[in-house]
């Protein structure tokens, strides 16, 4: 779940319906996007398993069987998809002025042979989407990563991650990126 | 008079005789039971032992089934959780203290083993896990998981990767990874023929664990499945073999597993009344089809290896089976001690061997609530 700087509150309804749901800060029903029917177009969800809100009030979605991400706007109208990151798990997005996106392509076991070794990534982005970078794979000693399903980036250089297949918590210090890309969203 | 002559002949050291040596006329060995092998304090009981091990130190460590049940719905298996515990006794038998108290992972003790550096691997089976620990008792890193106890109902994968875990024909190809993944949370993540499993840790009623002289893991995986696995000793799976069925390179059930010095893997194939024997990478060299329902089985470790092997008895049967064999790696039996029953020095269904030394046992029984400390002489 995520909040606007309004304090409206927006849920990821998630593995039985496959919706996002919009409240009020006082927790009244506002609007939804999705349904509880899987689909795959713009707007339709499968699974959407993780939430953050930016400080512009936009709601990004992890829509995870769908494998890929989706940016909706605050009256959940979908703005666009991202479906080059991988199968979307979970998302962050860092506070403050200039926020920077992560997004994990998290390494589910069950893939195919051969897959399983080129999944598991973080990709650090700009709010634009913009792909700065990416860090981590997959494997079972630190600091491979076994199925990350929550990031904190409270700190953008600092992402506390956990992991679901090797029940542990890592933090990953990220070098501050030497060059960034120029402004113009 | 005839077991005595088999045996006489076999002494002589003509194979092909030796190898006439069956279950039926192997010559007796004799042994002891202490009484009061282990020691607990009063409000500490064994369940169902699904496995026993000891370190270079001596230590026991039993894994047994106690505390509360897991329980079936149908296909779907919500599990209650700390169904199984870890205890570590001294050499003398003394408890020591419990391990993983709660941990998330114990459900329904399958086995544990001692690997030469002394750290602890659990094998779950409904949990379908194995957990390593290290040899102060902190988890090391994990195979496989534990399937969630829910089912999301309309989920791609779902019904592939449901109650008959394996089963499935979906469990992850191609562009269909993510929802392989996913639905294979549901239950066992399938694909592959029948009883084969998914690729990688997905293991479904997993048993038994070994390791070769390099580290590579090789789980035995097991009942769902019915395969054998292999991991490099950092974890990454390198392959694995075997599906279910009676052909060679086939299981009814993986049981328990062993690897000698030379890296070749013994997989106790129980129900086939049979323990295959495989190269370090998988091919099949040969099968040992006298000992009756190999449901545990251990190597000695070092120099001039020999096998021990338990054609355990159904739970429910103290007229059958039961006895365990002590045979070379070959496959030819030395001789055999005990039978099914409830007394000391009898079994009652082992699952688990303790060979560390040869002539010392450990026995971990399922029926009897219960480990042995046996004297082989």
């Amino acid at each position: 779940m995520g909040w606007d700087p309004q304090g409206n509150i927006f849920i990821s309804d998630g593995y039985c319906n496959n919706r996002v749901v919009k409240y009020d800060k006082n927790g009244r029903f506002v609007a939804q996007v999705g349904s509880e029917k899987a689909g795959n177009k713009l707007g339709e969800l499968n699974l959407p398993h993780g939430l953050q809100v930016d400080e512009r009030g936009h709601v990004w979605v992890a829509d995870r069987t769908n494998n890929r991400y989706q940016e909706l706007d605050n009256d959940l109208k979908p703005i666009r998809e991202i479906t080059n990151l991988g199968t979307g798990w979970t998302l962050c997005i860092s506070p403050g002025s200039h926020q920077y996106v992560f997004f994990s392509n998290s390494n589910p076991n069950g893939n195919p042979p051969g897959s399983w070794e080129n999944t598991g990534e973080i990709y650090k982005a700009e709010i634009d989407g913009t792909v700065i970078g990416k860090f981590g794979k997959p494997g079972k000693i630190p600091p491979g990563f076994q199925v990350v399903h929550m990031l904190d980036c409270r700190n953008p250089n600092e992402v506390i991650l956990g992991e679901i297949e090797s029940w542990r918590v890592q933090k990953y210090i990220l070098q501050p990126t030497p060059v960034r890309p120029s402004a113009g969203r | 008079m005839k077991t005595l002559m088999t045996f006489a002949l076999a002494l002589c050291g003509a194979a092909a005789l030796a190898t006439a040596v069956t279950a039926q006329n192997s010559p007796a060995i004799n042994f002891d039971s202490a009484p009061n092998a282990l020691t607990l304090p009063d409000d500490i009981y064994l369940g169902e032992v699904g496995g026993v091990a000891t370190n270079s130190r001596g230590d026991i460590f039993v894994y047994t089934r106690t505390g509360h049940p897991t329980m079936s719905i149908a296909s779907a298996r919500p599990f209650v959780h700390g169904g199984s515990r870890l205890f570590q006794f001294d050499r003398n038998g003394k408890f020591t203290r419990e391990i993983g108290q709660g941990v998330y992972g114990f459900l329904f003790a399958a086995q544990v083993r001692v690997d030469p550096q002394d750290n602890l691997w659990v094998v779950d089976e409904y949990a379908s896990m194995v957990m390593k620990f290290d040899p102060q008792g902190r988890v090391v890193f994990l195979l496989g998981r534990k399937p969630e106890s829910i089912q999301n109902p309309g989920r791609a994968g779902g019904p592939g990767g449901g109650g008959e875990g394996g089963r499935g024909g979906e469990g992850g190809r191609g562009a269909e990874a993510g929802r392989g993944g996913g639905g294979a949370q549901a239950g066992g993540r399938g694909g592959g023929p029948p009883g084969a499993g998914a690729q990688q840790d997905v293991f479904n009623r997993p048993t038994d664990v070994a390791w070769d002289a390099q580290g590579n893991i090789f789980v035995a995986d097991g009942r769902g499945n019915a395969r054998v696995a292999k991991f490099s000793k950092d974890g990454v799976f390198v392959k694995s073999w075997g599906q279910r069925g009676n052909a060679t390179g086939q299981f009814a059930s993986v049981d328990s597993i062993a690897v000698d010095a030379q890296g070749n893997v013994y997989a106790a194939d129980g129900g086939n009344q049979r323990i295959q024997v495989f190269d370090n990478n998988g091919t099949f060299k040969t099968e040992i089809k006298n000992v009756g329902n190999a449901q545990a089985i251990c190597i000695t470790p070092g120099g001039n290896q020999v096998m021990y092997v338990s054609n355990s008895n159904p739970p429910n049967d103290l007229d059958t089976a039961g006895e365990i064999y002590k045979m070379r790696l070959d496959g030819t039996i030395v001789g055999k001690f005990g039978r099914a029953g409830k007394l000391l020095k009898e079994f009652g269904t082992v699952n688990a061997i303790d060979c560390r030394t040869e002539n010392t046992l450990y026995v971990g029984e399922v029926g009897n609530f219960r480990v042995q400390k046996l004297t082989l002489r």
